[in-house]
C-alpha cells in the first residue's frame, strides 16, 4: 500500500544542538501512529518539522507529496497556543477558521455538527478566552477535523484534560479513526495508551528511534527507551 | 456653523481627508492592535521624516519620497523579524530615533530651508489638495480591498499563526504585504495626523472597540465607527476651538477609548 506519510533521515539542530537524527518511517492510510517519548525527547520537534513549522535535514513526503501541497488534506491540534485571553472570537469563530476563506469551505463540515461531536455546543457563543483548558483541548480539536482532513496531527492533546474528558476523547477518537478511516499521528508520553489506540508506535529519545506494531514492542523495551534509552530500531 | 465649515473648499477636502483617513486607519488598526504590532507602526511614522527630508534636498516631492523609503522599511522590518537573528523590539527601539535624527540632520542639509517640523510632526489637513485626496482613496481602496480578500486568513494568523501556518496559509508572504500596506496607509495619513499622532489614529479605535465587541466581525465594524466618528468630531470641534486638527481628533479617540474602558466586556 501506498504510504501516506513518508520520513527519511531526518534531522534538526537549533544552532549546534542536535535536537533530532536519522528519524525514518512510514505510514499508510489508516494507521493511527503513537509517538512516544520522554519530556526533552523531540516528539513536538519531530511533528512540528513533518509540518513545516520546523527547518529539518532529510525528506518528508505526506501523500507522495510536498508539506506545502498538502495542507488542505491535514489537520493540526498544538500542544497549545499562546493566545491573548481576551482576543475577542467566540468558539464558532475560532472552529470556522478552520474552513479558511481563500480555500475551498465546500468539503467544510457544519460548525453546529463539530461543537456537538466534541461536546462543547452550550459554549458556541461563548468566547474562546473563556473556556477552560480542557474545552480549548475540544475546541481547537474541532477546528483541526472542520476542514474533513485525511491525515490528523495530534501534539499531546489532552494536556489539562479532566480523567473523564480524557475518555471520552479516546472513545471520540477510536470512532472516528474507524468510521472514517482518519489517519492520525499523536505525539503522547503516555505509552499505557499504545495497547488501546495504536497501529503503529515511534519511540524516540532524541538520538535514538524504535518504530513498529504495538505487538512487536512489549513494555519492557519502551521502559528502557524512557528510562535507560536502549537502542531499538524495529521495522 | 456648519454652513460656514462647508462653503470653503479647503475645509471640504480636510472634512473629507479626516473621514478617509480615519476610516482607513481605524480599519488596518484592528489587525495592527491582534497582531501587537503598535510598534511598528511607530517605526514606520518616525522612518517618513527621512523619507521626507530626501524629498526637500532632491527636490522630488516629499510624498512619494517617504512612500518608497516607508515601503523599504516595511520590507526592511519583515525581513529582520523573520531571520529572527535581532530581537524586533531592540532593532525598532534602535531605529526610530535614528530615522528621526536622520531626518531632521538630513533638512538641515537644505541651505536656506526652514522646515516647518510642528507640521510634519502633527499634521496640516488644512493643506490637503485633490490630488492628495485621491492618493489617500487609492491607498484606501488598496489596503481596505486587500483586507477584505485576506479577512478570515487575517484573523487566524493574528489568532494563531503556527495553525495558521499548518493550514496553508502563507504567512511570511501575508506579514510582508501587511506591512507594505501598513506603511502606505502610515505615510498617506501623515497630513491629517502627522508623524506623532498616526500611530494613535491607527491604534486607538480598534484597541476601543476590543473593549466592547461580543466577536472579531464586531471589533471591526465598531472599530471602523470609531474611526470615523472621531474624525469628523475632532475635526468640527478643531474648527470651533481653533485647535490643531490632528491633536484634538487623537484626544477625541482617547475619550472614546475611556467611555469603552467603563463599558468593556471583558473584565
Amino acid at each position: 500500500m501506498k504510504s501516506i506519510l513518508a520520513v527519511k533521515n531526518l534531522a534538526v539542530r537549533f544552532g549546534d544542538i542536535s535536537v533530532l537524527e536519522n528519524v525514518s518511517f512510514e505510514i499508510e492510510p489508516g494507521d493511527f501512529l503513537m509517538i512516544l517519548g520522554p519530556n526533552g525527547a523531540g516528539k513536538s520537534v519531530l511533528l512540528k518539522s513533518i509540518l513545516g513549522i520546523l527547518a529539518y535535514e532529510g525528506e518528508v513526503r505526506v501523500f507522495g507529496k510536498d508539506i506545502k501541497q498538502a495542507r488542505s488534506r491535514i489537520g493540526y491540534v498544538p500542544q497549545y497556543i499562546d493566545f491573548d485571553r481576551t482576543f475577542p472570537l467566540t468558539v464558532r469563530e475560532v472552529i470556522g477558521l478552520g474552513c479558511g476563506q481563500t480555500r475551498s469551505v465546500a468539503g467544510c463540515t457544519h460548525v453546529g455538527n463539530m461543537v456537538k461531536m466534541v461536546g462543547v455546543e452550550d459554549k458556541i457563543d461563548s468566547f474562546f478566552g473563556s473556556l477552560s483548558g480542557g474545552q480549548i483541548r475540544k475546541v481547537l480539536i474541532a477546528r483541526a477535523l472542520v476542514n474533513r482532513p485525511k491525515l490528523l496531527f495530534l501534539d499531546e492533546p489532552l494536556a489539562g484534560v479532566d480523567v473523564v474528558g480524557e475518555k471520552s476523547f479516546y472513545e471520540m477518537l477510536a470512532k472516528w479513526h474507524r468510521e472514517f478511516k482518519l489517519t492520525t499521528v499523536m505525539v503522547s508520553h503516555d505509552y499505557g495508551l499504545v495497547s488501546k489506540i495504536a497501529s503503529k508506535v515511534l519511540c524516540l529519545n532524541k538520538k535514538m528511534t524504535c518504530f513498529g506494531g504495538p505487538g512487536s514492542l512489549g513494555i519492557r523495551e519502551f521502559e528502557l527507551t524512557f528510562g535507560k534509552g536502549v537502542d531499538l530500531h524495529v521495522h | 456653523m456648519f454652513e460656514t465649515f462647508l462653503q470653503y473648499p479647503f475645509l471640504q477636502r480636510a472634512m473629507l481627508a479626516a473621514v478617509l483617513v480615519g476610516l482607513i486607519c481605524a480599519l488596518m488598526g484592528v489587525f495592527v492592535v491582534f497582531n501587537k504590532m503598535a510598534f511598528f507602526v511607530d517605526a514606520l511614522a518616525h522612518s517618513a521624516l527621512t523619507g521626507i527630508a530626501i524629498g526637500i534636498l532632491i527636490g522630488v516631492a516629499p510624498f512619494w519620497t517617504a512612500l518608497v523609503f516607508g515601503v523599504l522599511v516595511a520590507v526592511g522590518v519583515v525581513y529582520i523579524k523573520s531571520k529572527g537573528k535581532i530581537e524586533t523590539d531592540t532593532a525598532l527601539g534602535l531605529f526610530m530615533p535614528f530615522a528621526m535624527a536622520l531626518g531632521i540632520l538630513l533638512l538641515q542639509l537644505k541651505s536656506g530651508y526652514t522646515p516647518d517640523l510642528m507640521s510634519f510632526l502633527f499634521g496640516s489637513v488644512l493643506a490637503v489638495s485633490w490630488i492628495d485626496l485621491i492618493i489617500i482613496l487609492v491607498i484606501g481602496i488598496l489596503s481596505l480591498g486587500w483586507l477584505y480578500t485576506y479577512y478570515k486568513d487575517l484573523v487566524f494568523m493574528a489568532f494563531d499563526r503556527e495553525s495558521a501556518l499548518v493550514s496553508g496559509i502563507k504567512i511570511n508572504q501575508m506579514d510582508y504585504w501587511l506591512m507594505v500596506l501598513l506603511s502606505m496607509v502610515v505615510i498617506a495619513s501623515l497630513q491629517v495626523a502627522g508623524i506623532i499622532l498616526v500611530g494613535a489614529m491607527i491604534v486607538i479605535p480598534a484597541a476601543s472597540a476590543k473593549n466592547i465587541a461580543r466577536n472579531f466581525r464586531e471589533v471591526v465594524v465598531y472599530s471602523g465607527i470609531i474611526g470615523l466618528v472621531g474624525s469628523v468630531t475632532g475635526m468640527i470641534l478643531s474648527y470651533v476651538f481653533d485647535l490643531s486638527s490632528g491633536a484634538v481628533i487623537v484626544m477625541t479617540m482617547v475619550g472614546i477609548y475611556l467611555v469603552t474602558f467603563v463599558l468593556r466586556r471583558n473584565q
